[in-house]
């Protein structure tokens, strides 16, 4: 029975193999999940035009070019002091959501886009594509949030460029208040005129209806299940109401046109 | 203003502490001054708080929507048929009523003038496909239809405010026979105007929608059934972006605790505050027909399958326009002009924004006198020299080329 236990070996091996590969294929998954996910709560490394505090630090610059404004900083009472990085990174509109990166994206897009099979439910693909959708809003949200962002950055460059210190001690705050709020009003509009803003408006505004849309279809399922009417069958009832609605009133019209 | 930074001061803890100190002597003033606003508002009620006050008995309804007469003020009757005013859905027609002596109804009213005006009530997901069609040719054809009835016969006239101006002129348009005259304010007409001659901040909504796709736009109304009245308050607020991120703080603390000023304030807010959804199948059409493809202009609107030619609009028309608008630019509303014959056509630009040309004080002489003087003048109504109900002469008038 050489040739029995011989093949019982290899069945074996093979089967061994096969394990190995398995949880090779596990570990690996997890691995990537593990990564993936780390940085999907990291923050993308700081864009310099976005940084607050440098925003701040020219600001002050353009008031007073010998100061330094991280002096004062350092006078500042608390753990900001020791990292102000950290705490004009609070008014960083890219640091206010975590990117997502792409390699999470792809997982998802991969998940979400596999073919579907006609009696197996896929509420993997169907979660893939609800987080695919929170992060097109957070993303959409956030760039939308840039282009504001620098709107406030140029209204400060400007209101530093037209405006003296020398005007601000001779007490005349209201006069300076009313300067900046027109500053900032004519830099607000200009960029609400321009493409970036236009695009970053409509992403948000696709982003933010596929995610309403989402929730639609979710409380639209639950109410199928517990025999609930739904949104949509009401919205059918409604149009059927509205047509014969405005039928009835053509017939009277033409009922009265008669009479006449 | 210092021409040049580079030579400024250095700014060493003194100095700064003496800009500081400066700085905070200013902000507690404008602390003061927002203590005597925040009594004031403390002592207000929202009872306090009352708008469209003016008298009115519903004679007429239609399903959601209302056609109210308001009560005589006085004796004086003037020679004029009644007139009917007509507000768009994006906002309330409590406009024209706002307070006693800032109202376009009050005016009309003590000049003897019989006033109607439409409500189209609260439109629900129940009204969604609602479209411009039944808005235009239904309800609002109804409404002047019984109000000619209860005229024996005689053509009236119409006020339309807004998009309301834009029903009124495609009414007119259609069915002219209906009218004596047609009034319209802030209207807009050619819905992409002339955006290389906007002032600054103005056309937003006109660059905005055309810059959406018909599939963004049908994407909103159909997610939420109706344009939200939320969204669209979001929207205005957006078009003058600092005075809507100041109003509640410095503009409230430099009304010093001003009653007569806060209540003014607080009127305006509350008509702000009540934004109707707009019917999603009419918003589609608004959105889609006419701000991205200005079809209106190009002659090629239709509603229920006629076409709208304004040149059919045969009566005398005032077309008031604010010069200063930001939701409706000079350029939208003016190009009604075009359409109608140039001795029929009058204007008055109004030197104030697109709400100020019915709530500001100047606009009670400008706005309420110059329309309430134009009705008297072109829409003299006597027993037997009255126009009779017959068709108006129609007039055709090519397509503007955009």
């Amino acid at each position: 029975m050489a040739g029995s236990d011989n093949g019982m070996e290899q069945m074996f091996k093979m089967w061994q193999e096969g394990q190995n590969a398995f949880f090779g294929a596990q570990k690996e998954m997890a691995d990537t999940f593990a990564k993936t996910f780390s940085e999907s709560f990291t923050p993308k490394p700081k864009d310099p035009a976005m940084q607050g505090y440098e925003a701040w630090q020219n600001f002050v610059k353009a008031w007073a070019p010998s100061w330094d404004p991280a002096s004062a900083m350092r006078m500042t009472p608390g753990s900001f002091a020791k990292n102000t990085d950290a705490m004009f990174s609070i008014f960083d509109p890219s640091t206010w959501m975590a990117q997502t990166p792409d390699q999470l994206r792809v997982i998802l897009q991969s998940i979400a886009s596999a073919p579907q099979f006609a009696d197996l439910t896929m509420p993997q693909s169907d979660a893939a594509q609800s987080w695919q959708e929170v992060l097109d809003f957070q993303e959409a949200s956030s760039e939308f949030a840039k282009v504001i962002y620098s709107a406030w950055q140029r209204s400060y460059e400007a209101y530093a460029k037209s405006n003296s210190l020398e005007e601000l001690k001779s007490g005349k705050v209201e006069e300076a208040i009313n300067t900046w709020l027109k500053i900032a009003n004519k830099e607000l509009l200009n960029t609400q005129g321009t493409a970036d803003f236009m695009e970053a408006q409509t992403n948000l505004l696709r982003a933010a209806m596929a995610l309403k849309k989402r929730q639609s279809e979710q409380a639209e399922a639950w109410c199928a299940a517990y025999q609930i009417p739904t949104r949509s069958e009401i919205d059918d009832l409604i149009k059927i109401v509205h047509d014969l609605r405005k039928e009835v009133r053509a017939l009277k019209r033409e009922l009265a046109g008669a009479k006449k | 203003m210092t021409a040049d930074k580079t030579e400024a001061t250095t700014l060493d803890f003194a100095e700064f502490s003496e800009v500081y100190q400066s700085v905070w002597k200013d902000l507690m003033e404008a602390g003061n001054r927002a203590v005597k606003s925040s009594e004031t508002l403390s002592k207000l009620k929202q009872h306090d708080v009352q708008i469209a006050e003016t008298p009115a008995d519903v004679v007429f309804r239609v399903d959601k929507v209302t056609l109210s007469r308001y009560r005589p003020l006085t004796g004086k009757k003037a020679n004029t048929p009644p007139l009917i005013i007509c507000y768009g859905l994006f906002g309330r027609q409590t406009m024209i009523d706002l307070q006693e002596d800032r109202s376009l109804v009050r005016h009309l009213l003590n000049d003897g003038i019989d006033v109607y005006v439409i409500d189209w009530g609260n439109p629900t997901r129940a009204d969604q496909f609602m479209t411009l069609d039944d808005i235009v040719l239904g309800y609002l054809r109804d409404s002047v239809e019984y109000l000619v009835d209860q005229n024996d016969g005689k053509p009236v006239s119409m006020f339309g405010i807004c998009e309301g101006g834009t029903f009124a002129a495609c009414l007119a348009a259609l069915e002219p026979e209906l009218f004596s005259g047609l009034a319209l304010a802030i209207t807009p007409i050619d819905f992409k105007g002339d955006p290389e001659n906007f002032r600054p901040g103005e056309g937003f909504l006109n660059s905005w929608t055309r810059h959406m796709s018909e599939e963004d736009v049908n994407s909103v109304i159909d997610t939420y059934g109706n344009m939200p009245g939320e969204l669209t308050g979001a929207v205005f607020s957006s078009l003058t972006p600092i005075a809507s991120m100041t109003k509640y703080n410095l503009g409230l603390a430099r009304l010093e605790g001003d009653e007569d000023a806060m209540l003014n304030f607080l009127r305006m807010e509350k008509w702000i505050s009540d934004r109707p959804d707009h019917p999603g199948a009419a918003a589609k059409q608004w959105f889609n027909e006419l701000y991205r493809e200005n079809r209106l202009v190009e002659g090629k609107f239709e509603l229920d399958g006629r076409k709208v030619n304004l040149g059919h609009i045969s009566v005398p028309v005032l077309n008031i326009y604010a010069e200063h608008d930001h939701i409706v630019p000079v350029s939208c509303t003016r190009a009604l002009g075009e359409y109608v014959r140039p001795k029929l056509y009058r204007e008055i630009g109004f030197p104030g924004g697109h709400v100020g040309v019915f709530v500001s004080r100047k606009a009670q002489g400008v706005v309420a006198g110059g329309l309430s003087k134009w009705l008297r003048e072109t829409q003299k109504q006597s027993g037997d020299d009255a126009p009779a109900k017959a068709p108006a002469k129609r007039k055709t008038v090519s397509a503007k080329k955009n």
